[in-house]
């Protein structure tokens, strides 16, 4: 979805070309709502600024509509967006035009692809900083009562130091009894509420089948809950 | 005339009857000399008994209480002997009734030479001296309060030293017996000067005037009454004197000599002359210093102001009150500045603008004995400069407000048409490469593609040029409204659609170029497109439009830019151009604002209004067509420098 439609032409190319069989543009997000209307879809790619209907009101949209939602990725000339509202609403990448094909064509497999598939591979190298949540924490999750686990990755609340980008982790979730461990990326820091939302890149084995086995279960919308 | 008749004893004696001066004829009857006598009490010429009795206070009581007292009676010389003596004492009393000492007459009625003189004749005299020293009393205090400093000489009618008392003796060095009967002016005056003031009388009175007569004649002229003179100290070193001159009068009326008393002033005229010459060297700093000086008595009369001041302010006048010179500071701060250091005494800084003179000033005002030192400089140049100064600032800080309100739009503007150029060559590079065969038309279509996108990009880059950089020293330079709308409305045009502002244009087709500097003008424009935007997402529902429309009327290009909007509220109409007017909530203020829009407009002998006779709200700029337009037409042959 994109107002250009030089664009929805290229991407829509693209996706075919590398398998997509049934890809559809809208050129806004009532275009597009309207679609979401008459049939499903597995995958979302959509601009963020638009007329008549943006992005990011698509996307909100959506969340209160019922429909079901897809993968969402979107795309941006630039990134003045919440994205802490985002991944809990859903979308799990920020693309930046322009945008190289083969990794336009990557990404979006990911997003299609099976989860069993993914969290397999640790970074080459070990995150320079690492989360670990307190043990406290627990707690505090659990009397919040819902979990934080997400399509994509976690939140948790968090009051160290801690930057944007790659990070390993170590965090308790209510339920499991075990310590989750793996790698990602540290998607947002909330200063202000004390906590993080980190993607998930990588899980080492108890972890990935807990995760796997829990998403099952509850399906969270969120990619990343916003907590 | 104290000692004019040697055979009295003449002295004065201070309110508690302590000796304070001593004439010859005192020396003479008593034996004592000044040195030997002044400073003791008279009682020493008395003998035991009367001491005892306390006769010599009675008498000075009675003369206090009475004005006088006159008896006679044994008293006793400095070797022991007794005469007959007639006492007179006057009680002297200074303008304000106190007392100041006493007057004593003693005359030796023992030696029978003597007896024919009346008692009457020497009640006179002691009169007439009572009355001249009273005359002299600034004088006669010095003379009680400290005798050693005033030197009082009488002479003969020719000259010749007669009286030389204590105070003279620790003046000059000499002793009276080495100076009576010798002659002044010869002995310890200057030569030099006493011609010099000869010349002078002489001119004075037409007649030559020379030596001792220099003295004498100047008696009664009120200019020479208290001259200054140099004496010779024994020792050669020279002292400053006050010079007092009188006649002596004898019982019949006539002269019978001189009466100079004469006050040490070579400290004070020290004083006095380092004063003049502190005064001289500050007067003369305040004379060349740059900065004005004036000093404001205490009534608020102008007391001085040096060079400068009267320079720079053509109304001084020294004598007139400093609010009648200057009426244009009557109501204002400088008014209130200048009464709080009056009042409180308190130094006080500021700056005003004086409007008679047009000038910008910086004051510096300190209370001072006379009432207000202020020194003042014109800042005017350097309030210009500041004004120069901030009005640039302004700019630049308003362009980069604007630039990077603008950033997250344009990067997108900038992104999509490089997203599809990343996008079409990509995809020839696979068709290139595939074993596929290439159809010319989709070759064709991905280039064309590649081309427009390109162009577009070009076009939102030479649109944002204008906000990279100062533009206000650009040269005007011949171009079309039309194209600079056009730019602007690319640059924004995608921002009015996405939030479903029907952005609508009507530019004439017809228009010449104009001279300006394209870039502020784009300004303008931007920031009109930007008001007009503001105002419509301040306002709910439809409709939403934005017309942008260029004519011609005469020698003149204008631009409205209309909208839909609310319009503007007629009590903010005023101060729609007054530099940092908002009425923005969040300073949402884009652009550079309406005031400086409007100071760019009338740089390029324009206008910019917010119109009253139309429907919807209405900014128009103004262009004329004629106007600095040839002086710098040269410059277009310079290369176009981007940066």
């Amino acid at each position: 979805m994109d107002d250009e439609s030089s664009l929805c032409e290229i991407f829509a190319a693209w996706l075919t070309n590398a398998g997509c069989p049934d890809v559809d543009t809208a050129s806004n997000g009532e275009e597009a709502l309207h679609l979401f209307s008459t049939r499903s879809f597995s995958l979302l790619i959509s601009d963020l600024r638009m007329p008549k209907m943006d992005g990011v009101t698509l996307v909100r949209k959506l969340a209160v509509s019922g429909l079901q939602i897809p993968s969402i990725i979107f795309v941006s000339g630039f990134g003045d967006v919440d994205q802490r509202e985002m991944y809990g609403l859903g979308v799990e990448a920020f693309l930046e035009k322009p945008l190289r094909r083969q990794q336009f064509v990557a990404d979006v497999k990911a997003a299609l692809s099976d989860r069993s598939e993914l969290w397999v591979v640790p970074f080459d190298l070990d995150p320079e900083q690492k989360l670990a949540a307190p043990v406290e924490s627990v707690d505090h999750v659990a009397a919040a009562g819902k979990c934080h686990l997400g399509r994509g990755g976690f939140s948790s609340p968090f009051t160290g130091s801690i930057n944007i980008g790659r990070t390993s982790f170590d965090c308790f979730f209510p339920g499991f009894t075990l310590h989750v461990t793996g790698q990602g990326y540290v998607r947002w820091i909330s200063k202000e509420e004390g906590s993080v939302g980190v993607e998930f890149a990588y899980l080492d084995e108890a972890s990935r089948s807990w995760v796997l086995r829990e998403l099952d279960v509850i399906h969270p919308t969120s990619f990343i809950p916003s907590l | 005339m104290i000692d004019s008749v040697s055979d009295y004893s003449l002295f004065m004696l201070d309110p508690q009857g302590l000796i304070v001066t001593w004439n010859l004829g005192a020396e003479r009857l008593k034996g004592y000399l000044a040195s030997e006598v002044i400073g003791r009490h008279f009682s020493v010429f008395y003998d035991a008994e009367a001491i005892k009795n306390k006769i010599p206070q009675g008498e000075l009581e009675v003369a206090a209480t009475a004005g006088r007292y006159e008896a006679e009676g044994w008293r006793l010389r400095k070797d022991g002997s007794s005469f007959w003596a007639h006492v007179v004492i006057t009680a002297l009393r200074r303008p304000d009734g106190a007392l100041a000492g006493f007057g004593k007459i003693t005359q030796d009625l023992s030696c029978r030479r003597l007896a024919e003189l009346s008692l009457r004749e020497s009640d006179a005299r002691a009169t007439l001296l009572a009355a001249e020293l009273a005359t002299t009393n600034s004088y006669l205090r010095n003379v009680l309060d400290a005798a050693g400093v005033i030197a009082i000489i009488t002479t003969d009618l020719k000259g010749m030293i007669t009286t030389f008392n204590r105070g003279a003796e620790l003046m000059l060095g000499y002793t009276s017996d080495e100076v009576i009967r010798r002659y002044t002016p010869a002995l310890f005056h200057v030569a030099a000067e006493v011609k010099q003031r000869g010349q002078v009388l002489s001119a004075r009175l037409n007649r030559p005037i020379r030596g001792f007569e220099v003295f004498t004649s100047s008696i009664g002229l009120p200019e020479f009454e208290h001259t200054l003179w140099q004496y010779v100290h024994k020792d050669g070193h020279t002292l400053q004197v006050r010079l007092s001159l009188g006649e002596v009068h004898g019982a019949d009326g006539r002269a019978v000599g001189f009466l100079g008393i004469a006050e040490d002033v070579t400290e004070q005229n020290r004083t006095a002359q380092a004063l003049e010459l502190a005064y001289d060297r500050v007067a003369s700093v305040l004379e060349c210093t740059s900065d004005s000086v004036m000093t404001i008595g205490h009534d608020w009369n102008l007391l001085y102001g040096n060079r400068k001041t009267i320079e720079s302010l053509p109304d001084f006048k020294v004598g007139a009150s400093y609010w009648t010179c200057f009426p244009g500071t009557v109501g204002t701060e400088t008014e209130q500045n200048l009464r709080v250091a009056m009042n409180t005494r308190s130094e006080i800084k500021f700056e005003n603008y004086y409007v008679p003179y047009a000038q910008w000033y910086r004051v510096h005002a300190f209370p001072s004995d006379d009432g207000l030192t202020i020194f003042f400089s014109i800042i005017t140049e350097e309030k210009k400069r500041d004004e120069q100064l901030s009005l640039e600032q302004l700019l630049r800080e308003k362009r980069i407000e604007a630039l990077s309100h603008m950033a997250g739009g344009l990067s997108h503007e900038i992104s999509n048409p490089l997203a599809i150029i990343h996008g079409r060559a990509s995809d020839l590079r696979l068709l290139a490469t595939t074993e596929q065969p290439m159809a010319s038309i989709d070759v064709l279509r991905s280039c064309d593609s590649i081309l427009q996108h390109a162009d577009r990009a070009i076009k939102i880059l030479r649109g944002l040029r204008g906000f990279g950089r100062e533009a206000s020293k650009d040269p005007m330079r011949l171009a079309s409204i039309n194209e600079i709308a056009s730019q602007c409305i690319e640059l924004q045009g995608l921002r009015f659609r996405r939030h479903n502002i029907d952005l609508r244009t009507n530019l004439a087709s017809d228009l010449p170029d104009l001279a300006c500097r394209e870039v502020q003008i784009g300004q303008i424009v931007t920031n009109l497109l930007n008001n007009a935007f503001d105002a419509l997402t301040d306002a709910y529902g439809p409709p939403r439009w934005i017309c942008l429309a260029t004519y011609r009327i005469e020698d003149c290009i204008l631009i409205d830019v209309t909208d839909s909007g609310p319009g503007v509220e007629d009590k903010f109409k005023a101060h729609l151009m007054e530099p940092f007017f908002t009425t923005k909530e969040h300073a949402l203020g884009t652009g550079i604002g309406l005031s400086l829009s409007r100071a760019i407009a009338q740089d390029h002998a324009g206008s910019l209004i917010l119109c009253n006779d139309t429907k919807n709200t209405c900014f128009r700029l103004t262009l004329p067509l004629v106007t600095r337009s040839l002086e710098s037409k040269s410059e277009n042959a310079n290369p176009e420098v981007i940066h």
